[in-house]
């Protein structure tokens, strides 16, 4: 009885007793038990109920490659390179990245939990078993890294499209690509490139959104954090949030290809939190004050100050309460 | 002296079992070890057997009176100790406008350091922008001979990151 078969017993959210788990594997209770608690320790929320048994806290289904291509319209599913799922991994990017080379476009790679799942420069993004959703894409371009300013904004608007069409309202972005809602951070995005500056190149797009998070995972997040279970009712299943994300990705990107970011610039400023506030702009010379005044057509962040309006890269963006 | 010279140099002692080299041409001295990795140069003086893999460590400083320089500790930079130009070698360039790490994270070591030997697809560092990671990797083997960026600090397109000789 692996750890995968025994959340894919539970994973529609009845309780089950510890003897009929037993029974169903053919294996000692003693051996159900180590295995839940083994589960409980990475953050799988599950519940003993005195009398009844144990069940999930909700339904989490298990990924699975043959419902979200169902999910999606046959045209897509057709064009992705694959969709894998992995029950444990260290990162899903990091997969995709090892092995690109091997890979058409649109590749999917998928894990219920992760190891080490990353965020911007090597901070740790919390992973428990099946409460989120981890999700890279490798996407193949033609025109060269060079062209591929604004990727991680478009990138933002196609995850924030996307939980929206879940039943997720009142989402915005924070530059370059922080999907929030009004209680914390719900999604984040990593993109990673690799290639050449002007020939073939690619990029592993990595997201991570947060289907729900158990109360000791939450304490141990060092910001806000917002999760799908809290915005969305009915919570939409865990595949249907892959297919939604894909969908929107795969349209995004399609339009990314074609003409870069400009395009999607609109759609980001209607969701661009930072726009009229007061921000602070650090990086290793120093930081510098100003108000958010969008983003340009390359998808750097505009700060203005008195007069001038100044475009920006790269920096860490903090907003100063008024 | 020409680091196109030193270069050579830097290859007649990769190629040979030396492991340490000391040319003197007029009032200039170069002297070229090879460290094992990790190891420290007065660690290596003593050492009497050449060194398997390398780091080659470059010193040029300008002699004294003709006479062979004391043992001066060796300086950081090969190439920007003596001269501000760079290093003769293969020059490695920013793809993009952003900023420069040369590490995995703030707590990790840097991807390389100077004198270290790289081969091609080597990552030498991460320029981010708008959260876009791009690793820089070597484009060619040799031995870093420049490093030219600092981490944390802005970069722009084009600009020179690192010398490959």
């Amino acid at each position: 009885m692996q750890a995968r078969d025994l959340v894919g017993a539970l994973a529609d959210g009845q309780a089950w007793s510890g003897s009929e788990l037993a029974r169903r594997f053919g294996v000692t209770r003693a051996a159900v038990w180590k295995r839940l608690d083994e589960l409980r320790d990475a953050g799988l929320p599950i519940a003993a109920e005195a009398g009844r048994g144990y069940r999930l806290a909700l339904p989490l289904e298990l990924l699975d490659p043959a419902r979200i291509g169902a999910l999606l319209p046959a045209a897509l599913a057709a064009r992705l390179g694959g969709i894998e799922v992995h029950w444990e991994i260290d990162s899903t990017s990091s997969e995709l990245m090892r092995s690109a080379a091997g890979r058409g476009d649109l590749s999917v790679c998928l894990a219920e939990q992760q190891t080490a799942g990353r965020g911007r420069r090597g901070r740790a993004w919390k992973s428990p078993p099946l409460c989120n959703v981890y999700l890279s894409v490798l996407k193949r371009f033609g025109q060269g890294m060079g062209n591929l300013s604004g990727l991680s904004l478009a990138v933002g608007v196609a995850v924030v499209r996307a939980l929206e069409s879940c039943g997720a309202a009142g989402l915005g972005l924070k530059w370059p690509n922080d999907v929030l809602a009004p209680a914390g951070k719900l999604a984040g995005i990593l993109v990673e490139l690799g290639g050449e500056f002007l020939g073939p190149c690619h990029a592993v797009i990595g997201i991570g959104v947060n289907l729900y998070l158990p109360a000791a995972v939450r304490a141990a997040i060092d910001q806000p954090a917002a999760d799908l279970a809290g915005l969305c009712t009915p919570l939409p299943t865990r595949n249907a949030v892959v297919a939604a994300l894909l969908r929107e990705l795969a349209e995004v990107l399609d339009q990314f290809a074609q003409s870069g970011f400009a395009p999607l610039r609109e759609a980001f400023e209607q969701r661009d939190l930072l726009r009229g506030c007061a921000l602070t702009l650090s990086d290793a010379h120093g930081s510098q004050a100003g108000e958010g005044a969008g983003v340009d057509a390359r998808g750097a962040l505009l700060l203005r100050q008195g007069d001038t309006i100044a475009a920006f890269d790269s920096a860490e963006v903090t907003v100063r309460k008024a | 002296m020409d680091l196109r010279k030193i270069k050579k140099l830097i290859d007649i002692l990769e190629e040979s079992n030396l492991a340490e080299l000391e040319i003197k041409e007029g009032e200039e001295v170069v002297r070229l070890s090879r460290l094992p990795r990790g190891m420290t140069l007065p660690m290596m003086t003593a050492a009497a057997v050449p060194a398997p893999v390398t780091h080659v460590h470059v010193e040029q400083h300008r002699a004294q009176g003709g006479a062979a320089p004391a043992q001066a500790p060796a300086p950081e930079t090969p190439g920007t100790a003596t001269t501000k130009a760079l290093p003769d070698g293969h020059v490695v360039r920013s793809p993009m406008v952003g900023t420069y790490y040369a590490s995995p994270n703030p707590e990790a070591p840097p991807f390389v350091k100077l004198g270290q030997q790289v081969k091609p697809g080597d990552t030498l560092a991460i320029i981010e922008a708008m959260k876009m990671f791009n690793q820089i990797e070597a484009d060619v083997g040799g031995t870093v001979l420049a490093i030219l960026a600092s981490s944390g600090r802005p970069i722009e397109f084009d600009e020179p990151l690192f010398v490959i000789g």
